[in-house]
């Protein structure tokens, strides 16, 4: 009985002969799951090179109002800046050749 | 093996279709998302309702006599008519013999006029004699764009060039009801305006120019040969500058000609398009400076020694200048600034002169054609007092590069909007030149129309309405601080003098807006004034009146204070009217926290009387 297992054993332990409709499936498998980390990743790797918001905002606006020059004045703020939900943002938290590219908007000058 | 290599391809091939319909996929789920968050953002204008409340003339009537009864053409018919008329105490204002109608007035209100005759048997009918409008507001060619004077709900072409903007009909200034009331025999009022210059020959501008013919400079020193081009340059050869404003400046050039049109362009000339004043009342100074602090205060002198009463600043910055906030001080009239482009709250980021602490000016912010604020405009609910109208404006332009003098332009911004204000202060003081710095400025700010897309975003939450600043006044509330009574007054020189010498008074603001004269549904609020505690008393009501003058000589009867509804009409609040039982004086107010308050926590000293009468929202 026990040899007749160990050769039963044996047997099984031969290489096996995997059918090639499985072989492709597998083979299928590991790459739709290496393609899906891939695009994950690169799609990752894109937004966090950017980094930037890619949404329209409402309007653009570029302020042109006269400002007064001296008083070592800083310019603390910038001229042109998006509104975006009635809010002032600004045009470096956008992606903004996305914006131009996407969205209809031109700077609005106002004095 | 090339087998293999093949099935190895069509495999990679159905994996870069994978790969790019996900990264397709990813990027249509951004543009999807992204164009919902571009939806076109509409607010719907607050309906301020109402219409014209003074649409006749009150206590005069129109009454036809039956030509059987009483002919006018005849002697005996015209002492019939004398007779009854004086029966019921009405005087002849004049007579159409052809008509057979007679003007009368009355100090009685025109509805008991019409009483006392529709019934009488010689009487054919009786009507007020109700005014009528200007069927078309002014000829000016351009007139139609002007939605900010008077928007009808018409189509303006953007500023950028593409396109046009429907707006809403009555999001605007009310400029042709104001000028019902404007006349022609007001008096002329300077109008500074410290910017790029102004094109002075402008078609449109060119009568409407400050005189300038004997002019000092900023120093108050006569100037030879005076101010021949209306103003003056100090963005030349500072400090003496020249004597040319021509709006040369290059770095905003026209600026400042757009910003005089507004004011000032000549109104029903048939040419381009109207200033504020229908009659023309207001006068241009253009003073070109260097937009900086040193040439601004030379302007301001020069504006303050040659007899401004009113500046407009459509520019600005983020620092603070004391020595500009010290002119600014000394100037004798009022300063109106533009609150600033940035889409910020000055507030906490302050946009000077705008923000400066000064109680001559008003700062001013931007509102679109469907009276929504503008994206643009800054904001404050302690530092931006009102707003007016600054997107799609149309007025007068100097192009540099092709000067004429027949040039108009479309442009944003406060800098458009400061204007309307400007305009206004002119023609409040062209049509009464009695008034105040405080009255002024207090009829802008608080008898605009109340708009909700303003409301916690600047002072009054108003947009100004020239209409309600020409009929309307502020009442001005005080409080002592050692008797603990309150008093009110509607004149600007009572309380500008309480504030300056009667320290036990406390100024705690403006209670609400009232009529100086009656207009219609409204009644007079007697005044009266304790002569042994000093105390006042107020009341419509003409019994109660009557009473304390017969019964109660220790209160002397002041007369009319102001004119307010007795009931309750469209966009009117109730002031409620509380009496001290332990002093004996009399509070009243508008606030329905404040009533609320002294009824649930001063019972024991205040007794609620009840709603006094009605004042304007």
């Amino acid at each position: 009985m026990r040899v007749r297992i160990k050769s039963d054993f044996m047997v099984k332990l031969k290489p096996m002969k995997i059918p090639k409709i499985q072989r492709n499936l597998i083979i299928g498998i590991v790459f739709i799951l290496f393609f899906i980390s891939g695009t994950a990743l690169w799609l990752a790797a894109k937004n966090r090179n950017s980094g930037k918001l890619r949404i329209c905002p409402d309007s653009w606006i570029d302020n042109q109002m006269p400002t007064i020059k001296n008083l070592d004045y800083k310019q603390t703020i910038s001229n042109q800046y998006f509104i975006l939900n009635e809010k002032r943002r600004e045009l470096s938290e956008f992606d903004l050749d996305w914006v131009k590219k996407n969205c209809n908007v031109e700077p609005q000058i106002v004095d | 093996m090339k087998q293999k290599i093949w099935k190895g391809k069509k495999i990679f091939a159905i994996l870069c279709v994978i790969f790019l319909a996900s990264s397709n996929f990813f990027e249509y789920s951004q543009a999807e998302m992204s164009s919902s968050n571009n939806l076109p953002f509409k607010k719907i204008r607050l309906s301020t309702g109402g219409g014209d409340k003074n649409d006749y003339v009150e206590g005069e009537v129109l009454v036809k006599y039956k030509p059987s009864a009483v002919n006018l053409k005849k002697a005996s018919g015209v002492s019939k008519a004398d007779s009854l008329e004086k029966d019921k105490n009405f005087v002849k204002i004049s007579e159409f013999k052809n008509l057979n109608v007679r003007l009368l007035k009355s100090d009685k209100s025109t509805d008991r006029m019409i009483q006392d005759l529709k019934n009488n048997p010689s009487v054919d009918y009786v009507e007020p004699n109700f005014k009528r409008h200007l069927a078309v507001a002014t000829n000016d060619t351009n007139f139609n764009l002007q939605w900010a004077l008077n928007n009808t709900g018409q189509s303006i072409p953007n500023s950028n060039g593409i396109g046009s903007t429907a707006g809403t009909a009555g999001a605007d200034i009310n400029a042709p009801a104001a000028w019902d009331i404007e006349n022609s025999s007001g008096s002329s009022v300077i109008v500074a305006v410290i910017d790029s210059g102004a094109n002075y020959n402008h078609d449109d501008l060119a009568s409407n120019m400050w005189d300038g013919s004997s002019c000092v400079d900023a120093n108050n020193a006569a100037i030879p040969g005076g101010c021949p081009n209306h103003g003056w340059n100090y963005a030349i050869n500072y400090p003496v500058g020249n004597n040319d404003p021509i709006d040369a400046d290059i770095t905003s050039p026209g600026h400042g000609t757009f910003v005089a049109g507004i004011i000032a362009a000549n109104s029903n000339n048939s040419t381009g398009i109207s200033g504020v004043s229908f009659y023309n009342h207001i006068k241009i100074m253009p003073i070109e400076f260097d937009f900086d602090i040193d040439s601004e205060i030379e302007a301001i002198n020069f504006a303050k020694n040659n007899g401004a009463k009113v500046i407009n600043a459509s520019f600005g910055g983020s620092s603070f200048s004391q020595s500009e906030k010290d002119a600014i001080d000394s100037f004798p009239g009022i300063f109106v600034a533009a609150a600033g482009n940035d889409g910020t709250n000055n507030d906490s980021t302050p946009y000077y002169p705008a923000s400066c602490a000064s109680s001559n000016i008003i700062s001013v912010a931007s509102t679109d054609q469907n009276d929504s604020l503008s994206s643009f405009s800054n904001y404050g609910a302690a530092s931006v007092d009102v707003a007016a109208p600054g997107e799609n404006i149309i007025s007068t332009f100097y192009d540099q590069t092709a000067p004429t003098n027949t040039d108009y332009a479309l442009g944003d911004g406060t800098s458009f909007a400061a204007p309307y204000v400007t305009g206004l202060v002119g023609l409040l003081w062209g049509y009464d030149n009695s008034l105040t710095n405080s009255q002024v400025k207090s009829k802008i700010i608080y008898t605009g129309d109340a708009l909700s897309s303003l409301s916690g975003n600047i002072f009054s939450g108003r947009r100004i309405n020239a209409s309600s600043a020409i009929t309307q006044n502020t009442i001005f509330r005080f409080f002592n601080t050692i008797r603990g009574n309150h008093f009110y007054t509607m004149s600007g020189i009572e309380r500008d003098n309480i504030v300056a010498s009667l320290p036990d008074w406390n100024y705690e603001g403006v209670s609400y807006t009232a009529y100086p004269t009656q207009v219609t549904n409204t009644s007079p609020i007697y005044r009266f004034f304790n002569t042994r505690n000093g105390f006042h008393f107020y009341t419509q009501n003409e019994v109660e009146k009557n009473d304390i003058i017969t019964n109660l000589p220790i209160w002397n009867y002041e007369g009319v204070s102001c004119y307010t509804y007795a009931t309750s009409q469209p966009n009117t609040t109730a002031v409620y009217r509380f009496f001290n039982k332990i002093q004996g004086n009399h509070f009243y107010t508008t606030s329905a926290t404040e009533k609320d308050n002294i009824i649930a926590t001063l019972s024991t000293m205040w007794d609620y009387e009840g709603i006094a009468w009605y004042a304007n929202n």
